[in-house]
């Protein structure tokens, strides 16, 4: 039963759990998206149990209103459409309950990311394309959250132009102009890394 | 289109590469077996409550401020009520029945008139005057000062010395309006004032 139901498609499996509710497609399915599902949310919201909760509560959110799905979508839109607006109503809590710290500047969106001294850095526990890697989603997460969720989708998740218009019900012209905006913020923050 | 893809694509290569090249995060290993926990414990319910308290921040002070509104309304209505009339700013009611003259203490002789319209009025020189007085002026329900009407032509002087004494006054306050006296010694003594007073003037002419 479990191969069977393997070979079947999202498509197949989903209505496998609403006509009998079959458990097993139901796991299949988690097991299908749980990663791609966690490592959007977590370039989304910048925090890695934060990004745990809100795929837990986006599978448990599936499997309760899992007839609530309508086979003429793909399941992948549907899937990223409840944990994208669970990450930002995370992203709205966190919000109202930052903490202000003496001396830190909220205005400092446009500020360029300062590259660290790699000489000050212990070689043996950050390497440089590590660091790299975090200069880079802090500078993610500086992006206006409707820019950014564009270009993860786009340059890190790889779904197609109309994949994602689908998604969040949107024309392929607002689609590409927020990704292109998005990059363009990104590449300011960055600039420093660029340069050389 | 697809060329125009491939301009912006060229202008970004190098950062698309990078967030291509960034790390995947996968999930824990008991990621699946939290997850079906939660679901056979019922925990699911924490997703319906998280939901609903994103809106409770909003309802609870708008309706925090539309609860004291009324409430101050009300409160404002009900201090509204205990306001006390003022008798002072309120033209005093003239009734429209016959004046007489009352007897009093010092005045030497009464007489009454048998018309109701016209008036005696008795002074201590002992000159009785007869008088007509203005119908409007009782007649009428509408209060009037005694000085405005003595101030109207052909009026003047005419009243002075006299009191229009009502059969029953009903209120002894003082002010510009007419104050019926009870205390008739007075009225004779204010008559006595202005009889001397009106005496001088003609002497002096």
């Amino acid at each position: 039963m479990n191969l069977k139901l393997n070979n079947l498609t999202d498509e197949e499996l989903i209505k496998e759990l609403q006509d009998n509710n079959t458990l097993e497609a139901y796991e299949i399915l988690v097991k299908r998206y749980k990663d791609s599902l966690i490592n959007f949310v977590y370039r989304f919201v910048g925090d890695k149990d934060s990004s745990y909760d809100i795929v837990q509560d986006t599978m448990i959110k599936f499997y309760l209103n899992k007839d609530s799905y309508k086979s003429f979508a793909k399941f992948s839109t549907w899937i990223y459409t409840i944990a994208a607006n669970l990450a930002k109503n995370e992203l709205k809590r966190k919000k109202r309950r930052v903490i202000y710290s003496i001396g830190s500047s909220f205005n400092d969106e446009d500020k360029p990311i300062e590259y660290e001294d790699k000489n000050s850095m212990m070689p043996d526990k950050f390497t440089d394309t590590e660091i790299k890697n975090k200069i880079i989603q802090n500078a993610l997460l500086k992006i206006k959250p409707v820019y950014r969720e564009m270009v993860i989708l786009r340059d890190i998740q790889e779904f197609s132009y109309e994949e994602i218009a689908e998604m969040k019900d949107l024309s392929i012209g607002t689609v590409k102009s927020r990704i292109n905006r998005g990059r363009s913020q990104l590449q300011k923050l960055l600039k420093n890394i660029y340069k050389e | 289109m697809k060329s125009n893809n491939q301009n912006t694509d060229a202008q970004f290569e190098k950062l698309i590469s990078d967030l291509k090249n960034l790390p995947k995060l996968d999930a824990p290993s008991n990621f699946e077996y939290n997850l079906m926990i939660k679901i056979q414990n019922g925990e699911f319910e924490k997703v319906i409550e998280k939901k609903e308290s994103v809106w409770l921040w909003r309802i609870i002070p708008a309706s925090a401020l539309v609860l004291s509104t009324i409430v101050l309304f009300f409160i404002i209505q009900d201090s509204s009520n205990n306001y006390i009339h003022n008798y002072l700013a309120e033209q005093p009611q003239l009734y429209t029945e016959n004046y007489k003259v009352v007897d009093t203490i010092g005045v030497k002789s009464k007489k009454m008139s048998n018309n109701s319209d016209t008036y005696q009025i008795v002074v201590n020189n002992d000159a009785i005057v007869e008088e007509k007085i203005k119908p409007d002026f009782l007649t009428n329900n509408k209060g009037m000062s005694l000085d405005n009407y003595i101030s109207e032509s052909g009026n003047s002087g005419k009243k002075q010395g006299q009191v229009l004494v009502k059969s029953q006054p009903d209120f002894q306050e003082d002010g510009f309006y007419i104050n019926p006296y009870d205390d008739f010694e007075e009225i004779a003594r204010l008559k006595a004032r202005n009889d001397s007073i009106n005496h001088s003037k003609i002497r002096k002419k």
